[in-house]
């Protein structure tokens, strides 16, 4: 997916090799990833697979240890000036100032911008129905959510950075940001990066995936083709079994005796002819949703399954 | 652990032990160096003389002690801010009355020890006859106060501080009739004993409010804010540039601490004022205290104002230099806003007999120019001496690491108890000020070694990391040299010759006008900024 040319135009986020530890603890090991312009792209990983930390590299929060970052063609480190100008950034945590009324954040941040659309900003206001005079500590948590996305939409962002946007929000507010998202990347070009638990969104609404597990890529590209490319079958054996056979690029195994269902990445006709080869009939063969994917690889203890190639 | 009284007393020796810990090394060194003074002073000459002094003087750290133990004991985090009684401990299985009391009981035992070793072991072994027993009854009520002012669930946060005003003043004024008249130990000690069952039923009220979610809310203030609201203008005018917007967020946010810290101890400045016995000489202490206390204070707050409230405004694209800039400006404001409450004070000093008088005579002897430039440099210095209080400590908040604030204070206090011992070491031996006064040129110049090391590694690395440019330095290192100039010739004009060597003189202002700390501020917050 990488590019030979770096930092590629077509490319409004491109990592090479990055790697970052705290402490003893790797959070980011040699992780690479391109992400092409005008794409909704989902960000997936357990709890501590180092999402966040990836999403703080691309505003320059963080400084890779080894590695490039470039974001809209920029060393965000080097020139923060340069990519947060053009990246809206909404957290997790909420970090709005909770003294600040919520037309004296707006008036903040059009200060920041020269793109910021008032008229825009001032209509998503209305639409999230966020009283301008309200101090932000006494919004609830939507309320924050929707202030926080109010300001990073304003300015209407070349690339928007949305960490666990929807994380312990009611399905109203993640309608908002689902709607939000849509609604940017209907403006041509622009481009969204979203963290998420919520894997049923992230298939609802990303053109493409990057699944991070123990500060590792598990793998990064097209929904479809990662969809494609991960199958549940179901083998049946001439002699009963007491454990899981070997077959390579199966990730998840259930079952006993004679019958067993394997969770497996790779192509299905080498799948079926490695199944072959083990002694096994395939008697079924389903196609699998991202969340049960996301159990099969964040779920195995091992490293990350090789597909099996022909 | 095996009991919940146990839980609670590990979270609080948990969360304060390292500021207990020293503390507690501090009292027994100072203990111990009680312990030796005596003997070793008699061997030197006129050595005993000093010894109540040096023992007061021993003393008085235990203060930050005892301060670090009131706040540890009425829960107040560790970085002072918390309010309110931890409400995780609501949701366990224990009476309320039980929550209350034991933090009480602690902390006050705790206070009566260090009060204890201070009195037995530190001021009597060096000649100061104190009380033994109604200190500590006067600790426990200071500490009791605080807890029920910290505990009470309020709406309007602030309305702690206006509790706490009078409670303080009224609590300092019996301890000072008691000190002053000298009421007997037993009347005393109850006095203060009857102060301890209205503050555990205030804070069990408090507690007990706060566990049913209960507040006690001001509604007239609610009405006034309401009313406010309504005649409020939206804030509807864009800023003119980004700059603005930065320096109004950072005076909103951090510009109000300094004056209000003020705020709360001008009343004290003016009682003592107008307690102070009617002498123009007399008046000129508490004066140069009212002037040069924001300064003291500046040293204080500096970092808190150096807090970058990251990661929100990490990510504005704002430059790293450009909110440096904006927090030196909002310094600015914060030293001037800070001279307000003193402005209100100082006219109650021209009301004291003979205060104007003799002022008038002093400028008639000092003659017009030097009247003149004094008059000015009161107005002016203590300002500039605020900001740059301020402006020299914004680098350890900038730099966001707590580790680093918490290796500061540690080493601070280190080093301020090893100087009072050096201080001690040079007051009782003569041949010794006389080595040191032949060796201030060489030490002084190894000072300005380090000093110059210090800020080239500093523009250095400005310039290497691109934060500012080699002309914006330049600019730095121009502004720097011009101040050095402007004071060095003040000085010589006015301090006479012979009071101190001008080579020497001049090294201090050298020495004294920070560079490495104001101009590394960009330094720090790009080590916050990028991780």
């Amino acid at each position: 997916m990488l590019a030979n040319s770096f930092p590629s135009p077509d490319h409004v986020i491109e990592l090479r090799g990055v790697t970052r530890r705290f402490g003893a603890k790797r959070a980011l090991d040699n992780v690479s990833l391109a992400v092409p312009r005008g794409i909704v792209f989902g960000l997936v990983g357990a709890n501590g697979a180092g999402k966040t930390t990836l999403i703080r590299h691309f505003l320059g929060l963080l400084k890779a240890q080894a590695g490039t970052v470039r974001v809209l063609g920029l060393d965000p480190v080097q020139d923060p000036v340069g990519v947060l100008s053009r990246v809206g950034y909404l957290s997790e945590e909420g970090d709005l100032p909770g003294w600040m009324r919520v037309d004296e954040l707006m008036r903040y941040m059009r200060a920041f911008y020269p793109t910021w659309d008032e008229a825009y900003a001032q209509d998503l206001r209305r639409q999230f129905a966020l009283d301008p005079a309200a101090k932000v500590k006494t919004l609830s948590k939507g309320q924050k959510a929707r202030a926080g996305l109010l300001v990073a939409l304003a300015y209407r962002p070349e690339l928007l950075l949305l960490d666990e946007p929807s994380s312990g929000l009611d399905p109203i507010v993640r309608r908002d940001i689902l709607g939000a998202i849509v609604r940017t990347i209907a403006d041509e070009g622009r481009t969204v990066l979203f963290s998420s638990h919520l894997l049923d969104e992230v298939e609802r609404i990303s053109d493409h995936v990057a699944m991070l597990k123990g500060g590792r890529m598990l793998f990064a590209g097209e929904l479809d083709e990662i969809k494609q490319s991960h199958h549940r079958l179901t083998l049946r054996f001439e002699n009963e079994l007491r454990q899981p056979p070997a077959l390579g690029g199966a990730l998840s195994w259930e079952g006993r005796g004679r019958e067993w269902t394997a969770v497996a990445s790779g192509r299905l006709e080498a799948l079926t002819l490695a199944a072959s080869a083990a002694g096994a009939e395939v008697v079924e063969q389903n196609a699998l949703s991202l969340d049960e994917i996301f159990l099969a690889q964040v779920g195995s203890p091992s490293a990350p399954a090789e597909e099996v190639l022909p | 652990m095996t009991t919940p009284v146990q839980a609670v007393f590990w979270q609080i020796w948990h969360g304060w032990r390292w500021g207990l810990v020293i503390g507690g090394a501090y009292l027994l060194a100072a203990a111990v160096t009680a312990h030796l003074l005596p003997d070793f002073l008699r061997r030197t000459p006129q050595g005993e003389a000093f010894l109540p002094n040096t023992g007061t003087e021993l003393a008085l750290p235990c203060i930050c002690l005892v301060i670090h133990l009131a706040a540890a004991f009425s829960l107040t985090g560790a970085d002072l801010k918390e309010r309110g009684y931890w409400k995780t401990m609501f949701v366990l299985p224990v009476r309320t009355r039980t929550l209350v009391a034991w933090p009480m009981i602690w902390g006050s035992l705790a206070l009566g020890c260090v009060w204890l070793v201070v009195a037995l072991f530190v001021m009597r072994p060096t000649g100061n006859a104190v009380p033994l027993v109604w200190p500590i009854a006067a600790l426990a009520a200071g500490l009791t106060l605080c807890q029920a002012l910290s505990w009470m669930p309020l709406a309007q946060h602030w309305l702690s501080i206006v509790f706490a005003i009078p409670s303080a003043l009224l609590l300092g004024m019996i301890v000072a009739v008691v000190a002053v008249f000298e009421v007997p130990e037993p009347i005393a000690t109850a006095t203060f004993l009857a102060i301890l069952p209205l503050t555990y039923v205030a804070c069990l009220r408090g507690v007990a409010a706060a566990r049913r979610g209960d507040a006690f809310d001001w509604r007239q203030w609610n009405r006034l804010l309401a009313w406010a609201a309504a005649w409020r203008k939206a804030a509807e005018h864009p800023f003119h540039s980004a700059g603005r917007a930065q320096l109004w967020f950072e005076c909103r946010a951090f510009a109000w601490l300094l004056p209000l810290c003020m705020a709360m101890l001008v009343p004290f400045i003016a009682i003592a004022v107008l307690l102070e016995p009617g002498s123009d000489l007399a008046s000129s202490r508490p004066l140069a205290m009212l002037l040069l206390l924001p300064v003291g204070l500046a040293a204080m707050v500096g970092y808190q104002l150096g807090n970058a409230s990251f990661p929100f405004v990490a990510t504005r694209p704002v430059s790293t230099a450009a909110l440096v800039r904006s927090k030196f400006v909002m310094a600015l404001v914060s030293a001037l806003a800070a001279y307000i409450p003193v402005l209100l004070v100082v006219p109650l000093f021209f009301v004291r007999p003979g205060f104007f008088d003799s002022t008038l005579q002093a400028a008639r002897a000092a003659g017009m120019p030097k009247t003149a430039l004094v008059l000015l440099l009161a107005v002016v210095l203590p300002v500039l001496l605020t900001w740059k209080g301020l402006a020299e400590s914004l680098w350890m908040g900038l730099t966001g690491r707590a580790w680093l604030e918490k290796a500061f204070a540690f080493g601070f206090a280190t080093l301020f108890g090893c100087g009072i011992l050096f201080g001690l070491w040079v007051t009782f031996y003569p041949q010794v000020q006389a080595l040191l006064w032949s060796l201030a040129p060489w030490l002084l110049g190894l000072l300005l070694v380090v000093k110059m090391i210090l800020a080239i590694w500093v523009l250095s690395s400005l310039v290497r990391w691109r934060l500012v440019r080699i002309t914006t330095a330049g600019l730095a290192i121009g502004v720097w040299s011009l101040v050095v100039v402007v004071l060095c010739l003040i000085c010589v004009w006015l301090i006479p010759p012979q009071l101190i060597s001008t080579s020497i003189m001049l090294a201090g202002v050298v020495l004294g006008i920070p560079f490495s700390r104001i101009a590394g501020a960009p330094l720090a917050l790009a080590w916050n900024r990028h991780r």
